[in-house]
Parts: C-alpha cells; sequence; structure tokens
C-alpha cells in the first residue's frame, strides 16, 4: 500500500502508519477521527488521496469486522451478535355482518418484537414476542367497587377469538395487553444452500406462497423445516420440506396429529426487468380422528396439491412494478369427494417497495375456499374468520408516510360459496398505521 | 509406456494447478463493472497465461458470491453491510476491501444558467418532482427540464442512492443512455438540469457546487463533495496470485489511467 513518494522519507511514512494503525486497533469512537487526519495527511501531500481513502475504509471495516466476529474488547459477545426489529400497528376495524344488521367497530393494536443472535459458526437463535388475542371480562353481571360504594355492573366480553392472532383489541378498562412468545427457533447453516429451522418457526419457513389462502401469515408453525436453494445459470431452485405438530395428545394408542410437506420450486429473471417463480407444495394432515379443536373437527387427512406462481415485472407502468400472482389449491384425499378446491390470485401495482414518504402500492385479489379443500380458519383470519365454503374480494391501498410509516387500507368482501343468503355476507375494513423499527 | 503416462499426468496436474492458479472470477457492482472488464482485459494480454472472468448483477450480488466462495474478487459500490459481515463471520471469510477508485456525480445545467449553488435537498425535490420551476431556486421563472440517465446504468444507481435516497426518478424526465448524451442535451437546452460522471465534465455544460462544494478531483477523493464515494474491490482475506497482481495493476498508474477513461475519478 505504501508506495514511495519523492521528497517523502519511508521513515517519516512509518510514523505515521504507525500512528493510524495504532488508531486503527482502538477504532471504536475514533473513525471520524481518523477520517479527518487521513485527509490532513492527504492535504499535505504525505499520503495521497487514494490512501488516504483506504486507511478510512479500513478503519470503519476493522471496527465492523470485530463485532461480527463478537471478539470487539468494549461490547458483550451477546449484545455484538444480536439484531433486533420489530413493529407497532395502530388499526381501526369495522365488521359489518348482514346478520343482525351489526356494525362492529375497534380500536386493536399490535406490537411485534423479534431478535436474531447468532450463537456460534452456521447456528443462529431467533425469538419474537408479540401481542396476542385474550379473553377479557366475563359476559354477565360482576361486583365492582367505587370510591362512592359499590354496585353490580355488566361486563363485556372482548373475545378476539383467534388463538393465533397478535391483535390486541383496546378495551376492558385499560387493560393490559398481553404478550407471547410468537415464534422462537434454533437455524443451522451447515452450507450456504442449506438451512435447517427446528422450533416454533417463523411464517414463511415452511413453504413459499403469495398470499394467505392456506396460511394466515400470523402463525408461526411448530416443527422442523429444512430448505435448500441452489442455483443453476439464471434459474435459482428450492426445496421446501417440513414436518409440523399439530397437536400432543399423550396417548398410547394414537400418534399425534401432524403434517408434512414438500415443496420444489424455481425463480427464473427471465430478463432485469422480468421475474417469474412458481413453485408446487405437497402437504399432507395427518389429523383425521385426532384433532378436535380451534380448526374443527377434520373428517379427512387432507391431502393437498397446491401449485403458487407469481410474476414480477419491474417499471412496467410509468416506473411503477406490477406483480400477477396466484395460489391454488386441491385436496385429493379418497374421504373428500367434492369442493375440494380453492384458490386466491389477483395483481399488486405500485412502487416495488414502500421505502419513503408517497410510495404506494395498491392491490386487488380474488379468493375461494371450497369447503373439503383446506382445514377450517387456518387461513387468513380476516376472510370470514378463515372459514372453508367462502369465497369474496379483497382490495388492499398502502401509502408510505415516512420510510418506516405505512397506512394501510385493507377490505374484505365476503360470503358462503353454499347455503349462502341475504344475511350471509360478510364485509371488514381496516385501516392501519404500521411504523417498523 | 508407464513413463510417458507418468509424465503426461504430471504435465497436464500442473497445467491444471497454473490454470486454476491464474484463473480469477470477478462478480458484483455494474458500476465497477466497466473497470473490471476493462483492466480484465489489459491484464490478459499482458499476462498470457492469467484467465479472468468479469461479472455483474450488483454489488449485493458479488458479495454474496465471495461468501460462498464462488468469486475471488466481489466488485462492490458500497462498503460490506454488517449483515454480510455477520455471514462471512459465521463461515470464516475476513472480507478485505481496496478502494479501487472513485465515484463522483456533478450536476450540470445550461452554460447560460445563473445558479451559482444548489443544496443536496433541491437536487431531491427537482428528481423527485417537487419541485418544476426555475423560481422555487430563486433564478427567473422557467419550466425545469430534467434530464436523467436510464435505470439500467451505474451512473444512474449511483445518482439514485447518493441524491435521491433511492427515491423514484419523476416521470417526466428526459432519459438518456449515456453521460455523453446528458451533456449534450444539457448543453443544448436552457433550462435544463442534468448529472454525469465526473469523468465526462465538458466547457459546453457549467457544473453546479452542490451544497457549497464544487466536484473536483479533491473533494471526490476527500470525499467532501456529496456525491462522491469509493468503489471497492473485495477479496477473502489480503488478496493472494493473480488477484492480489489484478488489484495492484489496476492501482498502479496504467490502471488509474483507465480508471479516468472509464469516467471515474483515479485515487492518484
Amino acid at each position: 500500500m505504501w508506495k514511495k513518494t519523492k521528497g517523502v522519507t519511508m521513515k517519516v511514512k512509518r510514523v505515521v502508519a504507525g500512528v493510524v494503525v495504532a488508531m486503527m486497533v482502538s477504532a471504536v469512537g475514533f473513525a471520524s477521527e481518523v477520517d479527518s487526519l487521513a485527509n490532513l495527511l492527504a492535504e499535505k501531500g504525505i499520503i495521497n488521496y487514494g490512501e488516504a481513502q483506504q486507511v478510512m475504509t479500513e478503519t470503519k471495516e476493522a471496527s465492523r469486522s470485530l463485532i461480527a466476529q463478537g471478539k470487539h474488547d468494549t461490547l458483550p459477545y451477546w449484545i455484538q451478535n444480536i439484531s433486533m426489529k420489530g413493529d407497532l400497528r395502530l388499526r381501526h376495524q369495522i365488521d359489518w355482518a348482514v346478520t343482525g344488521n351489526t356494525v362492529r367497530e375497534r380500536e386493536r393494536l399490535r406490537l411485534r418484537t423479534g431478535f436474531d443472535t447468532r450463537i456460534s459458526e452456521n447456528l443462529k437463535a431467533g425469538f419474537g414476542l408479540a401481542t396476542g388475542s385474550e379473553k377479557n371480562l366475563d359476559a354477565g353481571a360482576v361486583t365492582v367497587s367505587t370510591k362512592t360504594g359499590s354496585g353490580t355492573a355488566t361486563g363485556t366480553t372482548i373475545i378476539d377469538a383467534e388463538p393465533t392472532s397478535t391483535n390486541h383489541t383496546f378495551g376492558n378498562g385499560f387493560a393490559k395487553a398481553m404478550l407471547m412468545v410468537d415464534y422462537a427457533y434454533l437455524e443451522y447453516t451447515p452450507y450456504s444452500w442449506a438451512k435447517v429451522t427446528g422450533g416454533k418457526m417463523k411464517s414463511g419457513t415452511q413453504l413459499w406462497q403469495t398470499t394467505d389462502l392456506q396460511w394466515d401469515t400470523d402463525i408461526n408453525p411448530d416443527g422442523l423445516a429444512v430448505n435448500f436453494t441452489k442455483t443453476f445459470g439464471k434459474v435459482d431452485t428450492f426445496l421446501n420440506a417440513s414436518y409440523l405438530v399439530v397437536n400432543e395428545l399423550n396417548s398410547a394408542t394414537q400418534d399425534n396429529p401432524d403434517m408434512t410437506i414438500i415443496q420444489p420450486g424455481a425463480s427464473y429473471n427471465i430478463t432485469d426487468t422480468i421475474n417469474a417463480k412458481a413453485a408446487v407444495a405437497f402437504e399432507q394432515f395427518n389429523v383425521n380422528g385426532k384433532y378436535t379443536g380451534y380448526y374443527g373437527t377434520p373428517a379427512f387427512d387432507y391431502c393437498i396439491t397446491a401449485p403458487s406462481v407469481n410474476l414480477a415485472f419491474k417499471e412496467l407502468l410509468l416506473g411503477y412494478s406490477v406483480n400477477v400472482f396466484g395460489d391454488f389449491t386441491n385436496n385429493s384425499d379418497s374421504k373428500a369427494t367434492t369442493d375440494t378446491m380453492g384458490s386466491a390470485y389477483g395483481v399488486k401495482v405500485g412502487n416495488e417497495k414502500i421505502a419513503g414518504f408517497g410510495d404506494w402500492q395498491a392491490t386487488y385479489l380474488s379468493r375461494r375456499l371450497e369447503a373439503n379443500a383446506w382445514l377450517n380458519k387456518l387461513g387468513d383470519s380476516d376472510t370470514y374468520g378463515g372459514a372453508v365454503n367462502t369465497q369474496g374480494m379483497e382490495a388492499i391501498v398502502s401509502v408510505g408516510l415516512t420510510s418506516a410509516t405505512t397506512l394501510i387500507f385493507d377490505y374484505y368482501s365476503m360470503d358462503l360459496i353454499k347455503n349462502s343468503t341475504s344475511l350471509t355476507p360478510k364485509t371488514l375494513l381496516q385501516c392501519d398505521v404500521v411504523y417498523k423499527f | 509406456m508407464i513413463k510417458k503416462l507418468l509424465i503426461t499426468l504430471f504435465t497436464l496436474t500442473l497445467g491444471v494447478q497454473v490454470y486454476a492458479g491464474s484463473n480469477v472470477v470477478i462478480d458484483g457492482s455494474t458500476t465497477v463493472l466497466p473497470i473490471a472488464q476493462r483492466a480484465a482485459e489489459d491484464f490478459m494480454n499482458a499476462h498470457k497465461d492469467a484467465r479472468i472472468t468479469v461479472r455483474g448483477g450488483g454489488s449485493g450480488v458479488g458479495i454474496t458470491s465471495l461468501l460462498e466462495k464462488t468469486c475471488d474478487i466481489a466488485d462492490s459500490s458500497r462498503p460490506i453491510k454488517d449483515a454480510e459481515l455477520q455471514k462471512a463471520a459465521g463461515r470464516g471469510i475476513s472480507p478485505k476491501a481496496y478502494v479501487i477508485a472513485m465515484d463522483g456525480i456533478a450536476i450540470i445545467v445550461h452554460p447560460e444558467n445563473s445558479l451559482a449553488n444548489i443544496t443536496k435537498q433541491q437536487v431531491e425535490d427537482i428528481y423527485t418532482g417537487k419541485i418544476s420551476n426555475w423560481s422555487k431556486l430563486g433564478l427567473k421563472d422557467g419550466k425545469i427540464v430534467i434530464v436523467s440517465r436510464d435505470t439500467a446504468s451505474g451512473t444512474f444507481e449511483a445518482f439514485a442512492t447518493l441524491a435521491l435516497n433511492g427515491k423514484k426518478v419523476r416521470a417526466d424526465a428526459l432519459m438518456q443512455a449515456s453521460n455523453q448524451a446528458i451533456a449534450s442535451v444539457v448543453a443544448k437546452t436552457p433550462g435544463s438540469i442534468g448529472y454525469i460522471g465526473h469523468g465526462y465534465l465538458n466547457s459546453a455544460v457549467k457544473a453546479v457546487p452542490v451544497n457549497g462544494i464544487s466536484a473536483t478531483k479533491q473533494t471526490i477523493l476527500s470525499g467532501k463533495y456529496p456525491y462522491s464515494r469509493p468503489l471497492f474491490m473485495y477479496t477473502n482475506g489480503p488478496a493472494q496470485g493473480t488477484a492480489k497482481d489484478l488489484i495492484d495493476f489496476i492501482l498502479s498508474k496504467d490502471g488509474q489511467t483507465l480508471v479516468e477513461e472509464e469516467g471515474f475519478v483515479a485515487l492518484k
């Protein structure tokens, strides 16, 4: 790096280099001072500007490398390797149910925080906390005491009713919001092309899909997943495989209800601005006669074939991106003879990412999930509670307020497929402000 | 017979080893790509046993490739990220940065434009559509004709990062395919504004100081000019063998000459 410069002795350069290196070793807090020193040395002609840039770069990256390796003396190991992120969502929700002509309005919040930390080479732990649904006051009369006396009041039951929901509904006299473990997993990456995850894993680890037709995005399943990736020329291929535990029976005669998923897929850059991604998931539930709970009492084991496809066009319309996407599902279990299909497909237009004020995205999708196509209530809980035998549409408009804050309007209009009446349609509007940190 | 076979095998092995030692794969930044391609050509002309493959794909692609050990040199127009350093630490890789050139983007206007200075915020506002008239900058009323590079260019990528914070260029900007084309349009169009690599400045256009700092080789090299950035080549640990020789060539006088010929700012 140090080449002899006319008029400057090597001895002076070694002294200067020694000073600079000493400052680099204790680089925390000294990066800006080193920048000033390097520029000064360049102005004086002791080193050239290229060498000054090299010194400034090495100073900054030396400290960051030490932190990345967990070797920085001034910071605890766990801080050096931990990264944190999360989001806070405030929601105003309006539910219109024709039955009883009711309109329900709720204010809700969702807080999620997540941490990733590198335990050792190739091994990482991740855990996240989130607010969740709760049952508040019991319905019926309760005795309350006040400063002026005692009496009775009728409690209001506020049940969000969804065990996987991360919403806290305002009410119950300013009750505290519950915070629960949202996910917790260990991730082992023995090779750059293989990853093994075990625990309560983040949604999407078990398979890739373009919509929440099958899996509500709040569902973080329990089990083990293996993800492989391999690039062949312009084609990125992947294989997802997972084993998920649905319940634990504590039974000597029956095995636990569970499911397995295998999903091969590929992504291909047709041009620099057009990408096509497709996959087929084979999902096998083992639940018939073994599970009764929030998802109902399945009458058969679901044997699902679920293709998914996404076509992304960057800067297609006046510089905005267009995505055409769809998920399809078919249950081929021998006991399911009718109403075995489902689909959700649509289009998204707008900025590729919402990264600042004025950025926007608009999405429209059509949804249909027949009665025997999928496990009840596993899909998006905002679409008729995630129920099967439903169809309808969803429209979403998102607008960036700042680089970290987004305003979102999400509208659903759903009805039953079979046995629908004039009283069964349900519509829902969610108005969200989301802040990511 | 066996002796001939052994000699053949030995020669082949030596050949493979020589080939392997002289074989360098470079991946990464489309901004650095022209420098890497020119340097590779000139280097291979001077070193007949060297085989250098140069690919683009972006800085992130290059660094990922380095971390996966599928390239020897990663071109990058940005410093390595903390998350990438963490991955590198997890895989026992020690990325080392070599600054091989500086990139500076000059803001230019028509020579008759009396604009004496422009702020970074004004540049962002003009190019994102918030300012459309010169009167907002204290000049005579007149529509601003905005000239930009097409989105596939490294210069556009640099401008979008340094000046627009990743925001989109307004839809009515006149897109040009080269730095020379932008300079030509601005030179002929009163009321126009454009941006070009520092190496493409000429007397037909007027370069405007940004935040009071003019785009000179010195201000770009020192990083004081707001739209300047270093360009990097990363290796796994200190560069060795042919990769080291190539980087040394780029940092040499001849190498820095080709850096300037490609429109960037040489380090010396």
